[in-house]
């Protein structure tokens, strides 16, 4: 059965966020759930808020030899490299499936060089029923592009800057944890002209098999994810709350609908959820549910008043 | 189609020092199992271990909506496992991944099993028998010794006059001395080859050289792949193979858990 939100009809979870009108602000997080339809069977699109493309980049790509994944301590590691159809097959093929259906549409972008990024978005400008973009500068797993530009300052600002200023959707970049200051690098994505910010993607992680004394996976190193990391991402989505005008979208580890809350606390203004949808598929669809109910128990009528909550009174 | 369901313990079974044969109720899931699907098992609703677990289905029963999966523990998540008892709830994913091509009554059937890796032909085996399957089925039954012979219970009740049921143990204690190759080449040598159809599941060194002699001898043959997976619905890309469909295609890589677990032996490269 698919959990259905028929309970707490009344309270309305939408939030607007660069001009996006979302039905609540639960998204499920790039790479974590195909292209939409894979997941059709179990989870009703209808009752996301947004469903995020795997990355597309210009022409499809292949990603690393196995071993790809390994599970760690209530966390995963991955280095798939970008594996992905492309972003002519995704307008092709996969939107068709996803403008059925009232989820907004996220596509998450990235390129080795700032022109490819450039490309990809130009070409999106084309696809009916699209409404933001993703921008991919913190993959820790290829050599070219992603966390090479999200790791400076100046090039983050240079490729948001880019993108920003083809694409006729708001653009969201991606943050990497793997940086000396975060903050400074969400200032150059506002100064940039991002509408809004996402964060965080994976931590840089490795394990060793030490039977064959050699690295779990073929790319040696990867992105660490999962429950694990959610301290993390919520530590990052507090200092930047602090310094950031845009609005943040929290990611990384949340689980349940109390992470989730945690997180808008901290200054979300939506979550995307990740890992824990291999977990349970609908786990999405469960926490706006939670959500709803914790408004309704609560007396919070709008998301908006959580927001940035716990920075009021601070410890 | 794909279900989600909490599904409850009807048995746990201990095969041996550590391998366990779990049997659960899901009416829905058994009803559109076929042999060569995989459930993926959340072993426990906790952060740790995270993931789920895939299992090839290792036999149902329609009428009571059963199926059941077998399993060593190697790991937190099958210790966990092993730990069921009936009543308990476990959540389950399925039925998942891609089957068998199941063969035609002119065909000749050489199932190949592994250690663990009997259990997705076993269940092919048992589904033939169920649909009145009329050709031939030979099932060879290998292991590194008659201990880890896990399933002989299943294999011995095999109807002989339909099945003719080989072994081997590396230590020769019961079937044949030696590797489930050697018994391969036997059946071989008394079959068409071109009527042969080998379904295998086993340890790698067993698929790889499976892999190798489809090629050389232009064999059929398909091979149910285990590897871990994340998602197992298609979407993390995390549990890929490497794929060659011919000599003139260049290497790429191909989800086990949808476009696998079932592949022809000649397409995949095992190392």
């Amino acid at each position: 059965m698919m959990v259905r939100a028929t309970r707490h009809k009344n309270i309305d979870l939408a939030i607007e966020i660069a001009g996006v009108k979302f039905d609540n602000p639960v998204m499920v997080a790039s790479g974590t759930f195909g292209y939409g339809k894979e997941y059709a069977d179990l989870v009703d699109l209808n009752q996301i808020g947004a469903v995020i493309s795997k990355t597309l980049t210009i022409v499809p790509r292949d990603g690393h030899p196995p071993l790809r994944t390994f599970e760690t301590p209530s966390g995963m590691l991955n280095a798939i490299g970008l594996h992905n159809i492309g972003v002519d097959n995704f307008i092709n093929e996969k939107m068709k499936f996803l403008r059925t259906k009232k989820t907004k549409v996220i596509a998450n972008i990235a390129g080795s060089t700032i022109e490819e990024y450039v490309q990809v978005a130009e070409k999106l400008n084309s696809a009916e029923g699209l409404h933001m973009l993703e921008i991919n500068i913190s993959s820790p797993n290829v050599k070219r592009g992603c966390m090479e530009f999200g790791s400076r300052a100046d090039l983050t600002y240079e490729c948001v800057k880019a993108v920003k200023e083809v694409s006729r959707y708001p653009v969201m970049p991606k943050l990497s944890p793997n940086v000396t200051d975060i903050v400074e690098i969400a200032l150059a994505c506002q100064e940039a002209g991002a509408d809004c910010i996402s964060l965080i993607n994976t931590l840089v992680g490795m394990a060793i098999d030490w039977k064959k004394k050699k690295p779990v996976l073929s790319n040696i190193t990867g992105g660490l994810s999962g429950p694990a990391i959610k301290p993390v991402a919520l530590a990052m989505v507090w200092k930047v709350y602090q310094k950031i005008k845009v609005p943040l979208i929290g990611v990384g580890g949340i689980m349940n609908t109390q992470d989730a809350v945690e997180f808008f606390m901290a200054g979300a203004s939506a979550i995307q959820v990740g890992t824990v949808n291999y977990v349970d598929p609908q786990a999405s669809v469960k926490i706006v549910e939670g959500l709803k109910k914790y408004c309704l128990e609560n007396k919070i009528a709008s998301m908006k008043e959580l927001i940035g909550i716990a920075q009021q009174s601070p410890a | 189609m794909v279900y989600q369901k909490d599904s409850q313990v009807l048995e746990n079974i201990r095969l041996g020092e550590d391998c366990f044969k779990l049997i659960f109720s899901a009416p829905e899931i058994v009803k559109q199992s076929q042999a060569g699907n995989f459930v993926h098992i959340l072993v426990n609703p906790f952060s740790y271990p995270l993931l789920r677990r895939a299992f090839s289905i290792h036999e149902v029963n329609r009428q009571k909506g059963s199926l059941e999966v077998v399993f060593k523990v190697i790991g937190t998540g099958t210790e966990h496992l092993s730990r069921k008892r009936r009543g308990d709830t476990v959540n389950l994913l399925g039925p998942l991944g891609k089957i068998f091509s199941y063969p035609d009554k002119k065909d000749i059937s050489i199932m190949i099993a592994g250690g663990l890796g009997i259990v997705p032909v076993y269940f092919l085996t048992r589904d033939l028998l169920r649909k009145k399957h009329r050709g031939k089925i030979y099932f060879l039954y290998g292991a590194k010794e008659k201990e880890q012979l896990y399933c002989l219970l299943d294999t011995r009740r095999l109807p002989r006059k339909k099945v003719e049921t080989l072994y081997s143990t590396d230590d020769g204690g019961y079937g044949l001395k030696g590797y489930l190759d050697a018994l391969l080449k036997q059946v071989l040598e008394k079959e068409e080859k071109s009527k042969v159809k080998i379904y295998a599941c086993g340890p790698e060194g067993l698929l790889a050289k499976l892999s190798h002699l489809a090629r050389e001898e232009n064999l059929f043959c398909e091979l149910s792949l285990e590897v871990g997976m994340p998602c197992g619905m298609g979407t993390c890309m995390g549990c890929v193979v490497k794929y060659k469909p011919d000599c003139n295609s260049p290497v790429t890589f191909k989800r086990v858990c949808c476009e696998g677990p079932v592949f022809k032996a000649q397409e995949v490269i095992l190392d």
